[in-house]
């Protein structure tokens, strides 16, 4: 692979990591599974990368990559654990002084409590949507409509807001 | 207002988190990923074919060489069956879903074509894998006994392999559609249906 590819993807990730690792903590168990579901999607980014079109943005695209792994890791048939692939090169730590994140944001650990709850198809709605992509944007990742997806997020974001105030 | 307040907390989650990367070390591990995902691939590949193509002729040579017409044909059918099911392998792993760049409901739809594939080959194992070949055991076996070839113990061991290895078969593709395949269908269908509605 070119240098010119290779930077393109450093760059990418360097600017959507954090937003990649949120859509897996939306997917994974446990923050293990979560670091793998996130390592895989890089693998999956970094193997697809010739085949990306400039027509949506990198970020756009690596979402749609990151919510097909986070996918394809719940419908595999040999649900094994050695088939997530394992990088020493990655690394995810707390900073100093967040220790316990749930605790200094209660909002944020209903958010995550809530947002486990809804189906695959509603979580993969509402991540996108809390990324503040356009409606038209996430009708292209999740191949439906933007009028489809504008009816669900009115859907889903009541359900979201009623399951936080019964939890606060 | 709660809304926009739930995008800032949720966008600014992962700040407090460190995600650090050795950019050279994770190129080589990228490559080395994916080097190993395409050996795994080729001998994933290798081990089950590996079956089909030490009996293709190893049959093939007994269609010839057995002492008996019925041993001949039963043999030479063995071979038939084994490039059959070389055959079923390679077309079922083109239609493994690698779009992991299309869409997600691209990508769902793919995986639902799949374990329909999967649900429907393991339900009808029976009929395309087991009883040919179980049929085809038990003929190249006739020809055997009709030709006094062999001795009793050998014949009845042989015929009891085959049904052992028939009834084994049988069952795990049974369990597996039903176990495994099933449930993760049934979701998938969900998905696409809670997508379209």
């Amino acid at each position: 692979m070119d240098r010119e590819l290779e930077n393109a993807f450093l760059e990418g990730l360097e600017d959507h990591k954090h937003k990649l690792l949120r859509i897996c903590s939306v997917y994974a168990k446990d923050e293990e599974e979560r670091k793998d579901l996130f390592q895989e999607a890089l693998v999956n980014v970094w193997k697809s990368m010739p085949s990306f079109q400039s027509n949506s943005s990198l970020g756009t695209w690596m979402y749609r990559v990151t919510l097909n792994v986070c996918l394809s890791a719940q419908t595999r048939l040999a649900n094994n654990k050695r088939q997530f692939v394992n990088m020493d090169s990655v690394e995810l730590s707390r900073l100093e002084g967040h220790e316990d994140r749930q605790q200094e944001n209660p909002l944020l650990h209903y958010l995550k409590q809530c947002l486990k709850l809804l189906n695959e198809a509603d979580k993969a709605v509402m991540t996108l949507y809390l990324e503040e992509l356009p409606y038209i944007e996430i009708g292209q990742i999740l191949g439906i409509s933007e009028n489809n997806v504008a009816v669900k997020v009115k859907r889903i974001k009541k359900k979201l807001l009623n399951c936080i105030n019964e939890r606060s | 207002m709660i809304e926009q307040e739930l995008i800032r907390i949720w966008q600014s989650s992962p700040q407090q988190e460190q995600v650090k990367f050795d950019k050279s070390r994770l190129m080589i591990d990228l490559q080395s990923n994916l080097d190993r995902f395409h050996n795994a691939m080729k001998w994933l590949y290798l081990r089950e074919s590996l079956g089909a193509i030490i009996a293709i002729p190893a049959f093939g040579y007994f269609a010839f060489q057995a002492p008996n017409l019925l041993s001949q044909i039963g043999a030479g059918l063995i071979a038939l069956w084994a490039a059959y099911i070389l055959l079923v392998v390679r077309k079922t792993k083109k239609r493994s879903p690698e779009g992991a760049t299309s869409n997600y409901m691209d990508f769902l739809k793919e995986t639902q074509q799949y374990l329909e594939l999967q649900m429907k080959l393991r339900l009808a194992i029976f009929w395309w894998y087991v009883l040919p070949f179980m049929t085809f055991c038990y003929l190249f076996i006739l020809g055997i006994i009709l030709e006094k070839s062999g001795s009793i113990t050998h014949i009845l061991r042989g015929g009891v392999y085959c049904l052992v290895i028939g009834i084994t078969i049988f069952y795990l593709n049974k369990r597996s559609a039903t176990k495994v395949v099933a449930p993760k269908l049934e979701k998938v269908s969900a998905l696409i249906k809670a997508m379209e509605s």
